[in-house]
């Protein structure tokens, strides 16, 4: 069994206000075509927005997108942790109530809690308190499915993000070093991803390789009849060696390997965000450039009575020297014109720089956030990585050293 | 060995057996209980006394005295006056010092599954074939383990051999292991060079009942060679047993054993590989993060690499400790067949004796009777004159018999083809054709009475002959069945204590990687722990 271990024994404190367990998977409804899994969450909490300590309710996959969505929708500058990929292909096979499939689910549902949980921002939303104990789940939830976009502090761009970054004129230091390491993170993990893959298929096939070997012995144990029993022995200790590696292999690929997945998930959405504020880095600088733009044409305009200069604008003057256009009438309704032009960018360059640097900020928060959380996932992570190992190898030593007397007891016997 | 080679009279219908066949006999005496595992018992069935006294050289002195062994100790690559590169193994055997190459160890090995034909001579590695001819022009790498591979066998061979009751005594096998010994000469000289090429003419070299040289003597005649596709009208159930239990014995070692244990050895040697690569990718991670989680991951890092290294080992060890040993034990399968092989053409040597001897008998006893019969009408023919055509008419009963007969022995001149083919003439024309050929013999100048008699000579001869063969080879028989027994008892006890040490040798190397990995990876463990969260 894999362990719920992390979030249940982490102590309860003011960073982490509380722990939660996503357990006990129920199937409903079954045998109709409506039938879903549900889980247990089990909530223990110190913060007083909770109606109590420690709370419990049932939800369904389609209750964690509904929180997932009203986050992300809500607090765009935030990394909201990914959900397990709703479109796998287990749903295909039909296989979304396999056991395997199911456990892994919960697994990965377990962390987003945890992960939300560990979020200073994120932990005290009303989403997250709707979601962990409201017994009215149907109503309160549905209030909340109304908001249109853009009500939320910042504008988000939705699930269908920009696929490469905004190029910036002054690329912010920071972000870039900040970029740079949330890749080189991911080309780790992709790279462990893939390489563990394979490792994955090569024990399966040494554990089928031993069960082989071990049939092998005890066969031969068959033929010599008078040293049958301590071959089958061998050939038994054999068997549980390659059981052994069954089990490091199943623990490496849905735990191990399904949180490398998952933290590769995250580093996207990371990435996501990092994007958004490259936009709005841009947005600024884009509309800075208007303003400069019109200051300048307001300059000419006041030095030379022209706005511009060129054929054109000869061309202009030219007609309205013969339509008898009053040129410093003209020229006062220009200034007019561009003035409140100017105004208005002006405002709306101050706020663009306000939200820009907010969101930077605000960002720059996030990063620290999922830096910590990294150091404590990875920690979890490589522990039970390293614990699967330690549990083989030491399984293994126990094998061996039981084996070993029984053979040396051998004697030929005529 | 290319005759014993060629034959098989193994069929698919040979009994299956489940026990174990080589057993020792009923009637051995209760000092096999309390003999120990690892002294090697000697029946004494030939010249060789139990407790060693006499050595024929220092040699021979030296491998039975306690602990002994002889070693390869290099492979050079020789290049001889004709211009063909070859390696030597330079063997060093107490005092002795000598460089032999592979092809002078098969021909001992061969020269002593000459002279000893009832004993399990052990196998030697392979002959190289083309494609590893081809693939040792190349990597080098490939090269320097498959020599290496060789020496160990080789080594392995000429052990097995020095611990053997019987072999270790043989002289030609000393002067192989003797420095400054020409092995050219000794294939050259006696006793080498006075075995037959067919070596089932003989009775076997090493059970002859000379003292003094293991060869019988030239006087006897070759024997009889059966055909190998003939059966046994008599098998012995127990040979059959063993040849059966072989035959098994042999497919699961190399059908079953050897092919489990090699695909194993392959994939934990792809492991291997994926873990130094991965033990890289580790080591690169940490260096992207910094303080508690980068020595972290450095720490697992080093375990996966150290885990390469162990696994490395692992290889190596089985592939010395337990894969080389397995494929002695899978050749050994074939050298208990073809000993057992070689007795089997024995006995059909043997009921092949017996059944010409008999044909023989049957032959003679014809002969014998017409030669009473010729005198009986002589003796009539002297005392009456009377009428041949009435002589004809009292005997017509016995005339066909005499007549057929005269004329199968001027067809053949050999008395071995029995007659019988004489049926009732009763014309008269055809008795009066019978007094024609006897007058025409007659002017021919052929004696069919002298021929006759010369018949029942060599006949008699041939019987004297056959009856001592018969008698040779029974005997022969009966010590090739005991021999073969005892070699059988303590290859199957060879066999058992070889198969714990292999059992025990892989159980120990795994045990060594389990531990080895155990603590690294428990260290790895430790430095995660102390990431400060």
């Amino acid at each position: 069994q894999l362990s719920h271990s992390n979030a249940s024994n982490a102590a309860i404190s003011t960073a982490f206000p509380m722990t939660i367990t996503v357990a006990e998977p129920l199937k409903e409804f079954d045998g109709t075509k409506d039938a879903f899994i549900s889980y247990l969450i089990t909530t223990k909490t110190t913060l007083d927005t909770f109606s109590s300590p420690t709370v419990s309710v049932r939800r369904r996959f389609q209750d964690f997108v509904w929180l997932h969505n009203s986050l992300s929708r809500d607090f765009a500058a935030c990394v909201v942790p990914p959900l397990p990929d709703r479109h796998r292909m287990e749903y295909i096979t039909g296989d979304r109530f396999g056991p395997e499939f199911v456990e892994k689910r919960r697994a990965s549902l377990q962390r987003f809690l945890t992960r939300l949980s560990r979020h200073p921002t994120l932990q005290k939303s009303e989403y997250f308190r709707i979601f962990l104990e409201s017994r009215e789940w149907n109503r309160e939830s549905s209030l909340y499915r109304q908001k249109k976009p853009g009500d939320g502090v910042f504008e988000n761009l939705g699930d269908a993000l920009l696929n490469a970054f905004s190029k910036l004129k002054k690329p912010d230091e920071k972000f870039v070093e900040i970029k740079e390491s949330v890749d080189k993170l991911e080309e780790n993990l992709q790279t462990i991803d893939r390489l563990y893959q394979k490792i994955i298929k090569r024990q399966t096939d040494l554990e089928v390789d031993y069960r082989d070997f071990g049939s092998s012995i005890t066969g031969l144990g068959q033929l010599e009849t008078g040293i049958t029993a301590p071959l089958e022995q061998f050939g038994d200790t054999i068997s549980k060696f390659a059981d052994a590696w069954k089990r490091m292999t199943y623990r490496e690929e849905n735990g191990y390997l399904a949180q490398i997945r998952d933290y590769l998930t995250y580093c996207h959405c990371v990435k996501n965000v990092l994007k958004l504020r490259d936009q709005k880095q841009v947005d600024f600088e884009d509309l800075s450039e208007y303003l400069q733009n019109a200051l300048m044409e307001r300059e000419n305009l006041m030095n030379t009575g022209k706005s511009s200069t060129g054929i054109s604008s000869f061309l202009r003057e030219t007609v309205d020297n013969i339509k008898g256009v009053d040129q410093e009438q003209v020229k006062k309704e220009r200034l007019q014109k561009l003035d409140s032009k100017i105004a208005e960018l002006e405002k709306e360059v101050e706020n663009s720089n306000d939200v820009s640097d907010q969101f930077s900020l605000e960002v720059a928060k996030e990063y620290e956030i999922f830096q910590t959380a990294k150091t404590i996932e990875m920690k979890d992570c490589l522990l039970a990585y390293a614990d699967s190992h330690v549990e083989f190898y030491r399984q293994g030593v126990e094998l061996w050293e039981e084996i070993i007397p029984i053979l040396d007891d051998i004697k030929f016997q005529a | 060995m290319s005759d014993l080679e060629d034959i098989d009279p193994f069929s698919d219908t040979l009994p299956f057996s489940d026990t174990l066949p080589y057993t020792i006999n009923d009637d051995s005496d209760d000092s096999f209980e309390k003999e120990e595992e690892n002294q090697l018992i000697s029946i004494n069935l030939n010249y060789q006394p139990e407790v060693k006294t006499q050595f024929c050289c220092q040699l021979d002195r030296d491998i039975h005295q306690g602990d002994f062994t002889i070693q390869i100790t290099g492979a050079q690559k020789t290049t001889d006056n004709a211009g063909s590169t070859f390696i030597t193994y330079t063997i060093k055997a107490g005092e002795q010092e000598v460089k032999r190459r592979y092809s002078e160890f098969e021909s001992l090995r061969k020269s002593l599954m000459r002279l000893y034909p009832t004993l399990i001579v052990p196998p030697i590695p392979e002959k190289q074939s083309f494609v590893d001819y081809a693939t040792m022009q190349g990597k080098a790498k490939e090269d320097i383990t498959m020599i290496e591979k060789r020496k160990r066998m080789l080594q392995s061979f000429l052990n097995r051999v020095s611990k053997h009751p019987q072999l270790s005594g043989e002289h030609i096998f000393h002067k192989f292991m003797e420095s400054n010994v020409s092995w050219n000469e000794v294939l050259h000289s006696y006793p080498l060079s006075s075995l037959p090429k067919n070596i089932l003419q003989t009775s076997p070299a090493n059970l002859s009942q000379s003292n003094v040289s293991p060869v019988n003597s030239s006087a006897h005649p070759p024997l009889l060679t059966p055909s190998p596709s003939q059966q046994l009208k008599k098998p012995d159930p127990k040979f059959i047993e063993s040849e059966a239990f072989t035959r098994k014995f042999s497919n699961h070692i190399s059908q079953n054993m050897e092919k489990t244990n090699k695909r194993i050895w392959k994939r934990l040697g792809d492991f291997s590989n994926d873990y130094a690569e991965l033990g890289a990718i580790y080591n690169g991670f940490s260096l992207n993060e910094s303080g508690d989680l980068a020595n972290a991951i450095e720490k697992v890092g080093q375990a996966v690499d150290s885990t390469y290294v162990a696994t490395g080992d692992l290889i190596s060890s089985l592939e010395v400790e337990f894969t080389e040993p397995l494929q002695e034990y899978s050749q050994f399968a074939s050298v208990i067949r073809q000993v057992l092989n070689y007795r089997h053409m024995k006995h059909l040597q043997m009921e092949l004796i017996a059944e010409t001897l008999e044909k023989q008998k049957v032959a003679l006893d014809g002969l014998e009777k017409s030669e009473i019969e010729a005198k009986r009408i002589e003796e009539v023919l002297s005392n009456e004159h009377v009428s041949p055509a009435s002589l004809f008419q009292e005997n017509e009963n016995n005339d066909n018999y005499e007549n057929g007969h005269y004329e199968e022995l001027f067809q053949n001149g050999d008395a071995s083809q029995p007659t019988g083919s004489g049926h009732n003439k009763k014309l008269s024309g055809s008795k009066i054709f019978s007094v024609l050929s006897h007058t025409i013999h007659g002017i021919m100048d052929v004696d069919p009475e002298a021929a006759r008699r010369n018949s029942i000579g060599k006949t008699r001869e041939t019987i004297i002959q056959l009856e001592e063969a018969l008698e040779t080879t029974t005997e022969d028989l009966k010590k090739i069945s005991l021999s073969i027994q005892n070699d059988l008892d303590r290859f199957q006890r060879q066999k058992i204590m070889n198969l714990k040490e292999m059992l025990i040798a892989y159980a120990k190397n795994h045990l060594k990687w389990c531990k080895k990995n155990l603590s690294n990876w428990e260290e790895a463990k430790a430095e995660v722990e102390k990431v400060q969260t």
